[in-house]
């Protein structure tokens, strides 16, 4: 027999309160593998949508925390291109509109030039690209067509006018899946800034970092008044990215709280009810550490099992959210590893502090006490 | 009960002959003074030998077993295990793992493990290995005659044969001393008569020193000595 053995059978001896123990220690991890998972899986797909580009620098207006408000000068694009070191600048509108009868919130619109590289960086499933002259027509996103029901040749109406959809593309982007793309003459008419932009997407001719850096300096150096900052700076400094990050945490935190407590409590029963039996440990020579090591242990175990059960439930809730109508187009279904890590370490976090007290308590008891039930 | 051999080779003569045990006008007073457990007591117990203590209800003798055990520490006097005091004892978990073995009235057994896992307990604390202590456990478990009862659940034993579980989880680590509180105090007269063979055969068969708390006369006729408790004093020591 091992220590381990002998934790696994006191856990057993109370079996309904360890599976309570157990679920409660699920959701806590669930709630951080969903929550955490979700944010980081925003930030990633939001950065793949830049770098998978080819995208080395976003250059926007500089300060204000409302990307959407920010504008440019889309005559600002031709000096851009002058700077030594770049090789292409892709200029772009973007908004955010809701299909409130389909339920679905923060469908993005994204104005592009004609000639812009982006057309051809989407595989189209069904219709036609979008050409110069063609006014009031769009394309969808797979995932926003599949939600709004919309095929080639139907209507939508978007900022009170009529469009067409000329044809439904994929992308490796969740985001741009569950958006519209149309021309930048007819976004920039519809949300009334004409000859505006959100900002450029630059991509470098020297890719390494130094010189990504460095082309962002003489950029910034064209106008006091705009910022160019890499891809991940630019994820990164989105405010509702970290909006998002933070509340994941704050929602995280309380679930971890709430666990921790949870586990304290029970271990804290059991080695309350097995003092006597703790105590005779004690008395056949167990050291104080060796009974906190067996404690540990069961609490250990229960972590385990309630991360598991965590993890796969943070899983399936991050499947559900990626299928969801009102989220597909904002979810990827993917999860990442330090997300599952992260939900991990706090498991065993939480066992080994939920456990440490009710255990080194246990094992400093007064023996001859505890033996007759004190 | 098996003829087993009763494992370790009885202590040499010379062993024999030393205190194992000594206790030097010992006190213990609980409740900050109001009660005076025990008054001055002093003992020797040699190497070997098999005592009883008895006393009525309250006279100190299960306090006088956990000082013995180094469970508990005296409020004055000290106490001299194998020559070596108490109070300067630089592990007390150590020497009640390897030096003591204890028998409870009320046996301690673990519930959820099975005889054989019970007796595996103590050995935790020594260097043997998972295996070797499996295979040392069924030695115990064929020396108290319960090698049948190896799987078997604490709840699923009779009393005498939980005390007898426990008397072998006691030996496990080949102890020199085993204290027993009250040893048949939840057994039947069989059982009880069982468990006190056993004692006989321990203290023949290895030289082991026994201390026994009891009540019971039959008990200490077993004994090659008894001494007696009564208001916290030794009063009488009969050769």
């Amino acid at each position: 027999m091992r220590l381990v053995t002998l934790a696994s059978k006191n856990l057993w001896r109370r079996p309904a309160r360890t599976v309570l123990t157990v679920l409660g220690l699920a959701v806590s991890i669930a709630a951080v593998v969903a929550l955490v998972g979700l944010a980081e899986s925003l930030e990633n797909s939001f950065l793949d949508l830049y770098s998978r580009r080819g995208t080395d620098l976003v250059v926007q207006r500089r300060g204000g925390n409302v990307q959407l408000t920010k504008v440019l000068p889309l005559k600002l694009a031709e000096r851009i291109r002058t700077v030594a070191g770049v090789r292409e600048v892709v200029a772009g509108l973007a908004d955010m509109i809701a299909f409130e009868k389909q339920n679905l919130y923060n469908v993005l619109i994204n104005g592009w030039e004609p000639n812009s590289p982006v057309w051809d960086r989407v595989h189209l499933l069904s219709g036609e690209k979008l050409r110069e002259g063609d006014e009031h027509q769009i394309l969808l996103g797979r995932i926003l067509a599949a939600n709004l029901g919309k095929k080639v040749g139907d209507e939508i109406t978007l900022y009170g006018h009529t469009f067409h959809v000329k044809g439904i593309f994929e992308s490796f982007s969740v985001h741009e899946n569950g958006a519209v793309f149309m021309l930048l003459a007819d976004l920039e008419r519809e949300i009334d800034r004409p000859g505006q932009v959100t900002g450029f997407a630059v991509h470098a001719i020297d890719r390494s970092p130094a010189a990504v850096q460095a082309l962002a300096r003489k950029i910034e150096a064209l106008d006091p008044q705009i910022s160019a900052k890499t891809s991940r700076e630019f994820v990164e400094s989105l405010s509702q990215m970290k909006l998002t990050r933070t509340m994941s945490w704050l929602m995280a935190s309380i679930a971890i709280a709430i666990g921790a407590i949870g586990m304290l409590n029970t271990m804290a029963m059991s080695v309350f009810e097995r003092r006597a039996e703790i105590a005779a440990l004690r008395a056949i020579g167990w050291r104080q550490r060796r009974v906190v090591g067996l404690i540990l242990r069961e609490a250990l175990i229960v972590a385990g099992f309630g991360a598991l059960a965590g993890i796969l439930v943070g899983v399936a809730a991050i499947q559900f959210l990626a299928h969801w109508r009102q989220t597909s187009g904002l979810v990827q279904g993917d999860i990442s590893f330090r997300a599952i890590a992260e939900g991990l370490i706090i498991a065993a976090l939480m066992a080994v502090l939920g456990a440490y007290l009710p255990a080194r308590s246990a094992a400093r008891r007064n023996i001859v006490a505890s033996l007759h039930g004190s | 009960m098996t003829d087993a051999s009763l494992g370790s080779a009885p202590h040499s003569a010379t062993a024999a002959a030393a205190p194992l045990l000594r206790v030097e006008t010992v006190s213990r007073v609980f409740d900050d003074g109001q009660v005076h457990a025990l008054r001055d007591v002093s003992l020797q117990v040699r190497s070997g030998e098999y005592l009883a203590i008895m006393g009525p209800s309250g006279s100190g003798k299960s306090t006088l077993l956990n000082l013995l055990g180094a469970l508990d520490r005296p409020t004055a006097g000290e106490i001299y295990v194998a020559g070596e005091p108490l109070s300067k004892h630089a592990d007390l978990d150590r020497l009640r793992a390897e030096t003591i073995g204890f028998v409870f009235q009320s046996f301690h057994l673990l519930p959820t493990l099975t005889a054989l896992e019970n007796i595996q307990i103590p050995m935790f604390e020594t260097a043997r290995s998972a295996r070797q202590r499996v295979a040392h456990a069924r030695e115990l478990l064929e020396q108290v005659g319960l090698t049948v009862r190896a799987d078997h659940l604490p709840a699923q034993l009779s009393v005498g044969e939980r005390q007898r579980v426990a008397i072998a989880r006691a030996l496990a680590n080949d102890p020199r001393l085993l204290l027993a509180d009250e040893p048949t105090g939840n057994l039947d007269s069989a059982a009880g008569a069982g468990v006190l063979d056993l004692f006989d055969r321990l203290h023949r068969e290895r030289g082991l020193t026994l201390v026994v708390i009891t009540h019971g006369a039959e008990v200490a006729a077993r004994a090659e000595r008894t001494v007696i408790l009564r208001d916290g004093r030794l009063q009488e020591t009969p050769a």
